[in-house]
């Protein structure tokens, strides 16, 4: 498989520099055709804030990633040094898309986004038709094992992140959280994140408080949601919202027991989530100890981070078994793409003899008994075309074998056209043609039945 | 009919052992294979567990009601019934190993314990339709009560689980606490309803039926009790407007005191209310 993939990423360059190299979204179809223009048969750029990662399939077999490096160079007009990149070649560019789209090359492993990314990408390079049959197959794949990864393996489980943790919280306190009023007190990136994260989930009752004002409603300008309220108001008005977040540089309780207590009175047993992410904390304590209120604090959502960090982690060699095990597929479809052409020439070859000669034939069968003659001599084609094939499918996982058989094949039945030179290895062959060449592949991409046994 | 009710009746558990498994498995340990079969397995068992009523009911002429034994049976049928109907409803999934556990139990302690024709020496009262009424009331009842308990019970370890940080697999699978809450709230007052039918059906009509009828009957004070605490419950939640887990905490009360009394009473009292 002659895929090259270069790229940097967080394991790699500064974000000074991926800021740099990155594409935006506008840029890429005038970049992907570039690529195409210049040397490459198929392209597509993975392009995120933590990567950008160029994959493609050379027009020269010659091809050296030194001309890519330098491409990128010249294209974002900046110099990148070499340890600042990497290379990879074959299946070693096959299984890092699979590790991307695994969510397993992740600056947090498990980030749910890389699958959406990687996805957007492979959209925008057929968009701009520079996805040829083996990155189409390539990219497809590698979805395909993000999605086996996330529902064979708990490595996108468990919130990593504060804010995603509380709103998580939330979740399995509270049926159905959308109707669930919010507070954020603080107007901070934290407050902020968290706010976002809320409304994700379908919270549309979002009120914000700060100390000063001014800054609560430049949040509310940024987020396009929620209402204001004094911060003033925070004690009288406690018992208002079902999760309050709180996040602020107060040195002070922003929340004492009393007005909780006084709250929790108020709400009658409905149970409230605060959660305090401050650092010194806003909230006391001591609040936990009301049985209605469930209060979190930083030291709280750490500890839960912390362990669906390792609980990822742990995860680790499922999700590698499922890399191994597409990758291992995916290499056994390369392995038959040189002799594809040449089955496809047989097929034509044997079926426009078999045409041939009918037709010379016609007048001297009624239509009746031509129909059966038809059938009889199809079926013949089949199953002569049918031992070759077999000889052909059967690659051993020898890359050079099989273009080497594939030659004589061409040779021994004179197969010089281009007939059927770009269909896809997945060749639907005949049953009686093709026994014990069936597909047996179930990586559930669209359209692909009957693929070659690998 | 005979060979059918001993079929079933023997590959029951076996059955209802197979769903728990699937429901295990898949609550455990995410597996897929155990996911995609975990409901046709629950199917397979309420299809036995029909064809076991029916070959009972046919043999016996009547609804399987005589001893506690058959009981069990019709609760564990109606736990997992209900608890499928659930699922479909709301396409929760995290549950089903608790309710395939209870289902599982019951069944188990009636297979082993009873026979085919456990009943043939029943009381000819049952055929009356106050007394069926009566008993199928009082059987909704209770089979209410237990899913409820089962809810109360995810209910409070979720809880504990959220208070003390102990974020483990019970908080990554379980649906939420209002959830939990209103699942279990909503099947006590399915569970009051029918028992209150069924104490009302036994007061009034029951007397004129029954011969040795008792208002000193123990079964009788059990079940008012019983509906007592769960009406007092409800009353604490929607009333007194009393903080969930406390609710639900008294609500396993009346279910624990359900369940000890009931098997007291049928080990050592005796009385109108049994019907061999």
């Amino acid at each position: 498989m002659n895929i090259h993939a270069i790229g940097t990423s967080h394991k790699h360059a500064s974000l000074e520099l991926r800021e740099r190299v990155s594409f935006s979204d506008s840029e890429l179809g005038e970049a992907l055709d570039a690529l195409r223009k210049e040397f490459a048969s198929e392209a597509a750029v993975v392009s995120t804030c933590n990567r950008t990662e160029i994959y493609l399939v050379p027009r020269d077999e010659a091809f050296a990633p030194e001309i890519l490096r330098a491409w990128l160079s010249r294209w974002k007009g900046v110099e990148i040094p070499r340890n600042n990149l990497f290379t990879l070649h074959a299946a070693g560019a096959a299984r890092h898309l699979f590790q991307v789209s695994a969510g397993i090359d992740s600056q947090v492993i498990g980030d749910i986004q890389i699958i959406g990314q990687v996805r957007t990408a492979y959209q925008i390079a057929r968009r701009h038709g520079a996805v040829g049959k083996i990155l189409d197959r390539l990219f497809a794949t590698a979805l395909h094992t993000g999605k086996r990864v996330k529902s064979e393996t708990d490595i996108f489980s468990g919130a990593v992140s504060i804010s995603y943790v509380a709103v998580e919280l939330a979740r399995k306190i509270f049926h159905p959280i959308a109707n669930k009023s919010t507070l954020v007190v603080g107007a901070g990136d934290a407050g902020e994140l968290a706010a976002r994260n809320l409304r994700d989930q379908g919270v549309r009752n979002i009120t914000i408080t700060n100390r000063t004002d001014e800054r609560a409603r430049e949040l509310m300008g940024r987020l396009g949601f929620g209402t204001w309220m004094p911060l003033a108001d925070l004690p009288s008005r406690l018992h208002e919202f079902d999760i309050v977040i709180v996040s602020t540089g107060s040195p002070t309780y922003l929340i004492n027991y009393a007005d909780a207590r006084a709250a929790a009175a108020r709400r009658q047993g409905e149970p409230q989530l605060i959660v305090d992410i401050s650092m010194p904390r806003n909230v006391d304590p001591l609040i936990n100890t009301i049985p209605s209120i469930f209060c979190k604090d930083l030291n709280d959502l750490t500890s839960v981070v912390e362990a669906n960090v390792e609980k990822r982690r742990a995860e680790l060699p499922r999700a590698e078994m499922i890399i191994a095990d597409e990758l291992s597929k995916f290499a056994a479809w390369c392995d038959l793409l040189p002799v594809t052409p040449v089955i496809a020439q047989l097929k034509s070859r044997g079926e426009e003899i078999a045409r041939a000669e009918l037709e010379k034939n016609r007048g001297r069968f009624n239509p009746d008994d031509f129909e059966q003659v038809e059938r009889l001599v199809a079926s013949v084609v089949r199953k002569l075309i049918g031992i070759p094939m077999r000889h052909l499918l059967d690659t051993g996982g020898d890359a050079a074998h099989a273009q080497a058989k594939a030659e004589y094949v061409r040779m021994l039945f004179n197969l010089n056209g281009d007939a059927g030179s770009d269909v896809d290895p997945d060749i639907n062959a005949d049953a009686d043609a093709n026994a014990g060449a069936d597909a047996g592949r179930e990586t559930g991409h669209q359209s692909e039945e009957g693929e070659p046994n690998a | 009919m005979l060979l059918l009710a001993r079929i079933c009746e023997n590959i029951l558990p076996l059955a209802y052992c197979a769903a728990f498994a699937a429901y295990g498995f898949a609550f455990f340990r995410r597996d897929d294979a155990a996911g995609r079969w975990r409901r046709p397995a629950l199917v397979t068992a309420l299809v036995l567990h029909m064809a076991l009523i029916y070959a009972q009911t046919m043999l016996h002429g009547h609804c399987l009601v005589y001893t506690p034994l058959e009981m069990l049976t019709l609760i564990s049928f109606t736990v997992t019934l209900t608890y499928l109907i659930v699922e479909l409803w709301s396409r929760e999934r995290g549950t089903g190993m608790f309710f395939t556990g209870l289902a599982l139990v019951l069944q188990t302690i009636s297979s082993t314990f009873s026979s085919p024709l456990a009943g043939d020496s029943a009381n000819p009262v049952l055929l009356n339709d106050a007394v069926g009424l009566h008993i199928s009331a009082a059987l909704i009842g209770y089979t209410a009560f237990s899913i409820s308990a089962v809810y109360g019970v995810l209910y409070l370890m979720l809880y504990h689980q959220i208070r003390s940080n102990h974020f483990g697999t019970f908080y990554q699978r379980l649906p939420s606490l209002q959830l939990l809450e209103r699942m279990s709230e909503k099947s006590s007052i399915v569970g009051v309803i029918f028992l209150a039918i069924a104490i009302v059906i036994g007061i009034v009509y029951l007397p004129s039926i029954l011969p040795n009828f008792s208002y000193a009957d123990p079964k009788l004070f059990v079940s008012i009790a019983v509906w007592g605490i769960y009406v007092a419950a409800l009353c604490a939640k929607y009333i007194a407007r009393v903080e969930g887990r406390k609710v639900v905490i008294l609500s396993l009360v009346g279910f624990v005191g359900t369940i000890v009394s009931m098997t007291l009473i049928n080990l050592v009292a005796s009385g109108f209310h049994r019907f061999q």
